[in-house]
């Protein structure tokens, strides 16, 4: 049963290396060949949530093999609640983002199809991989096959685009390696066993500074990826400039291995450093609410008001996680999910009105809803589940983080709320100039046609489904929340130990 | 002399009477084609480097030459190297006619300088190992003088190996005063307290810096890489540095412990200056060969980040990137030199444009050599920096690590660089018909590149090797 796992990163890589090998030149063989791979790798995942059996540490799964024995690396993946959720989005929209970009794609869908899976394998990894060297090698593994994404399908300024995004991305996850060694190396020093296994590497003692230090080190990392305000710069730019598909991985799926990385690693690994740095980095996730929510208000290009939302977002996710108490913690891994989920479907709605008309400029839309009813009706039950609608997806995310940070800093909520409602204003204001008013261009459009409503039916059941029963989700979160908790609990205990 | 010893000779006999059969070959009458010349080259390279599984290691004569694990390691990856620039010449449009029986020979020839270098136990030995190494390269890098700026490579080249051999020399001197022995085993058990040997090991790294092209001593590369014909290039950024690596980490770190650690803090201001001057250098430059040149020089700063750190993981991190590094670069230059024109290599990035949609076998290996060089898990040149970085880290360099993140990370601008004009659309077609690629550029290309990955994922298959 194990190993399914390794089958979870290892069937996509063999799916795109066949398609390059043997269909590069059949478009619409490598088309469906990529599909069955992904719809694959869904049922995987599928099979593997329904079996799924949490032991007492909360790992449903784990893999073990030795991998370079002398320098202590591991072939080591593991599955508990929180990798689970996030295994099954990343296996949900890669399909959804290959029947997305099925005829908007014009140019070697082989290799398209191919990098997309090859991304898939690489955060499927991410999300798994319990060995700080393994995990690392699958955080850049990702990287290159999305560069591809970006730098040959995008729009216009591509080149640009896809540099930042990979300069940025690179820079934070190379003070991340250093900060590995250093942790690999303390450790080694004080126990004697040189190794990289996540488990292992919990209960290092660390010195006083170093610790602060080496915690920077990761959360450079993941900082870069959620992205948290002053180096969020790369993301509007790779999110405007991607392909459909791209945005919607980059949106929905690689944002979040920056946030799965601060609690699987940042948080637990430093405890005492990260509870030191909390408050900071609650600031950070507030400014990056309200910064991304005002920017939004002004963007007049669709996918760059979406790009700065996803900002607004990801800092409530921040904010939750640094709060660090129950409530706050179920909320940003809820809306984690349910910002993956809503963008995708947004970012691929606005996918679908530039096939059309060739644009994503606010200024040239305006009264769409008339001639495309159901393209009208999907954007706008999406829109609302953004804007934390009661009942839809991000609501609960977004009522949790609210709820838990309450408790730290009323301060924080309330700027918090704030952003909710500088979020309500830009997207409602998108909507209606969208959507609403005088027809200004009218070029022939058509509503959508059955491929599209199948993808964006499968998102609204989910959203309907995260925003009004959550509950078997936040199920299978309770035990990592658990965990990350009593580390806190620890810390503080620990202090006042200490004081005495 | 035993049997032995004979035995372990093998590889450089078999090497020597190759190159003079080849040379050979050329006096008979009759004509003998360039194909056949090329077939008894590599035959000559397969059988040394089957004479060294034949070794008995370890093993040394009279303190002249040792055979051990690593040399044996480093002699085969030689042999190798020389096998697929072989192959590349053969190919290669720009030598088609010029490569004869003497082109071949000095390829035999400077090999086997290479493997006397690596195996080098004593310091005269050492020397003759680099001259035999230099001198047949003066004449390979102006071996198609009607090219701009052959000769003045060539001349350049034979100049500065000239320079660095004075200082090796003087090194030697010194040395010999310093222990009243030319043996670096001997040298390492009379080490005198003073500042002697720690100067007479610099003045022989300024010698082989001149080889490595590290900084202060690297202004020759760019230019003779853009003059020598493209796989001579690779030659000489590969394998020849490779082996001069070797040797020094066979001296400093293997034998002249005290040294090394004397030398730490030089060997991390190096280490710096070569990473900097390398990656900025590198940065804006559009013409490939001086650009791959620009950043070899940044990867030596990397080995010497790992040199730097002065431990057993530093050591075998030097030794991995050293492989890696040949292997990278031999990948990155078999490209450029598959894809030459008639007549002469392609210098510009701009003259790359979209060969890699054309080429796909070709492109994907050059991204992957690249991304090995700019340092992307699964590749060698992954692992290479991981040890590299771990060993400062372990040493507590923890500035010099991040110094040599930073600096990865602007690398990765100007590989990324490369690789997007190699994928670009072409602007326009300019009536260039695709040319099939033959067999064996080919083969020896997807070799190096399953070897960068292999190597990348299973670091253990060559690291059992190290001492």
């Amino acid at each position: 049963m194990m190993y399914w796992l390794s089958v979870l990163i290892f069937l996509p890589l063999s799916g795109a290396l066949l398609i390059v090998l043997a269909w590069h030149n059949n478009v619409v063989m490598a088309r469906r060949a990529a599909l069955l791979f992904s719809a694959a790798e869904l049922l995987i995942a599928l099979g593997l949530w329904w079996f799924a059996n949490p032991g007492s540490d909360g790992y449903m799964y784990i893999v073990r093999a030795s991998w370079i024995p002398s320098m202590g690396i591991q072939f080591l993946l593991g599955m508990d609640g929180l990798s689970l959720l996030l295994v099954l989005l990343t296996a949900l929209l890669i399909p959804i983002a290959i029947l997305v970009s099925w005829h908007s794609i014009k140019l070697h869908w082989p290799v398209f199809a191919a990098l997309l899976l090859a991304t898939e394998a690489g955060i499927m990894g991410v999300f798994l991989a319990l060995d700080l060297i393994l995990f690392y090698v699958f955080w850049e593994l990702m990287l290159v096959p999305m560069y591809f994404l970006i730098g040959i399908w995008g729009h216009e300024r591509r080149l640009y685009a896809a540099y930042k995004f990979f300069l940025f991305t690179l820079t934070g996850s190379l003070l991340m390696l250093v900060s590995i060694l250093g942790l690999y190396f303390i450790h080694g020093e004080q126990t004697g066993t040189y190794t990289f296994d996540y488990f292992a590497l919990l209960h290092t003692d660390l010195p006083d500074n170093t610790g602060m230090w080496l915690m920077l080190g990761f959360f450079a990392a993941f900082a870069v990826k959620i992205p948290v305000f002053p180096v969020h710069s790369w993301l509007p730019d790779a999110h405007t400039e991607a392909p459909t598909a791209g945005s919607i991985i980059l949106a929905g799926l690689l944002l979040k291995t920056g946030a799965y990385g601060l609690l699987r690693f940042c948080l637990p690994l430093f405890p005492e450093d990260s509870l030191e740095f909390a408050p900071f980095a609650m600031a950070l996730g507030v400014v990056g609410i309200l910064y991304g929510a005002f920017l939004a208000l002004v963007q007049e290009d669709l996918k760059r008001l979406i790009a700065y939302s996803s900002i607004s977002h990801l800092g409530f996710v921040v904010l939750g996680i640094y709060a660090w108490n129950q409530e706050s913690l179920h909320g940003a891994m809820i809306l984690i999910l349910a910002h993956g989920i809503t963008t995708s479907a947004m970012f691929a709605i606005v996918g679908m009105l530039e096939e059309r008309s060739h644009t994503r400029l606010l200024s040239r839309m305006g009264g769409l809803l008339l001639p495309m009813p159901r393209l009208g009706t999907m954007l706008l039950l999406f829109t609302l589940s953004a804007m934390g609608m009661p009942g839809l997806a991000n609501f609960v995310g977004e009522f949790l983080v609210l709820a838990g940070v309450y408790q730290i800093s009323a301060s924080f909520a309330i700027a918090g709320a704030m952003g909710i409602v500088a979020g309500a204003i830009y997207l409602l204001w998108m909507y209606q100039r969208a959507m609403l008013g005088e027809v200004n261009e009218s070029p022939a459009w058509r509503d959508l046609d059955l491929r599209e409503l199948s993808v964006l039916a499968i998102l609204t059941i989910l959203v309907l489904w995260l925003g009004l029963y959550p509950a078997p989700f936040l199920d299978y979160l309770q035990n990592p929340t658990d965990t990350i908790i009593e580390l806190n609990t620890v810390v503080i205990t620990g202090t006042e130990d200490a004081s005495h | 002399m035993q049997a032995i010893d004979l035995i372990n000779l093998g590889p450089f006999i078999i090497l020597g009477l190759g190159g003079i059969t080849v040379l050979g070959l050329g006096i008979l009458p009759g004509h003998v084609s360039t194909r056949t010349l090329t077939a008894v080259t590599i035959i000559v390279l397969i059988l040394g480097t089957a004479a060294t599984i034949l070794w008995k290691v370890p093993h040394e004569i009279d303190g002249i030459l040792v055979f051990d694990r690593l040399s044996r390691l480093f002699i085969q990856l030689c042999m190798l190297g020389a096998i697929v620039i072989t192959v590349l010449s053969l190919y290669y449009p720009p030598t088609q006619k010029e490569m004869r029986e003497e082109y071949l020979s000095l390829i035999l020839f400077t090999t086997l300088g290479m493997v006397l270098f690596i195996s080098s136990q004593n310091l005269v030995m050492a020397f003759v190992g680099l001259e035999i190494l230099s001198v047949p390269l003066f004449a390979l890098i102006a071996w198609l003088p009607k090219q701009k700026h052959a000769i003045e490579g060539g001349i350049k080249y034979a100049m500065l190996a000239g320079i660095a051999a004075a200082f090796f020399l003087y090194g030697t001197t010194l040395a010999y005063v310093n222990s009243g022995s030319l043996n670096i085993t001997a040298l390492s058990q009379s080490l005198s307290d003073g500042h002697l040997p720690a100067i007479a090991v610099t003045l022989l790294l300024v010698g082989m810096g001149f080889k490595l092209a590290l900084v202060p001593f690297h202004m020759w590369s760019p230019d003779i890489y853009q003059a020598a014909p493209a796989p001579v290039t690779a030659l000489f950024a590969s394998i020849a540095k490779a082996a001069v690596l070797i040797f020094l980490i066979r001296l400093l770190c293997l034998n002249l412990q005290p040294v090394w650690e004397a030398l730490l803090p030089l060997l991390w201001i190096l280490a710096v200056i070569s990473m900097f001057a390398g990656n900025l250098l590198a940065l804006f430059q559009q013409n490939i060969k001086r650009l791959l040149a620009y950043s070899s020089i940044a990867h030596i700063g990397y080995i010497f980040v790992a040199l730097a750190a002065g431990n057993s993981l530093g050591r075998d991190a030097a030794i991995y990137y050293s492989l890696a590094y040949a292997l990278m670069n031999l990948g990155a230059f078999a490209v450029v030199a598959a894809l030459a024109l008639s007549d002469k290599d392609r210098q510009s990035l701009e003259e790359y444009r979209g060969l890699g949609r054309q080429y796909p076998i070709l492109g994907i290996s050059m991204a992957i050599s690249l991304l090995a060089l700019a340092g992307l898990p699964p590749t060698a040149g992954f692992v290479a920096k991981l040890l590299a970085f771990g060993s400062a880290v372990e040493a507590g360099h923890f500035i010099l690590a991040i110094i040599a993140v930073i600096n990865t990370a602007i690398a990765f601008y100007y590989y990324l660089h490369i690789l997007i004009i190699f994928f670009a659309e072409e602007k326009e077609r300019t009536g260039q018909y695709i040319v099939p690629l033959p067999r064996g550029t080919l083969a020896s290309v997807i070799v190096i590149n399953s070897l960068i990955i292999g190597l990348g994922i299973f670091p253990e298959l060559i690291t059992t090797d190290f001492p």
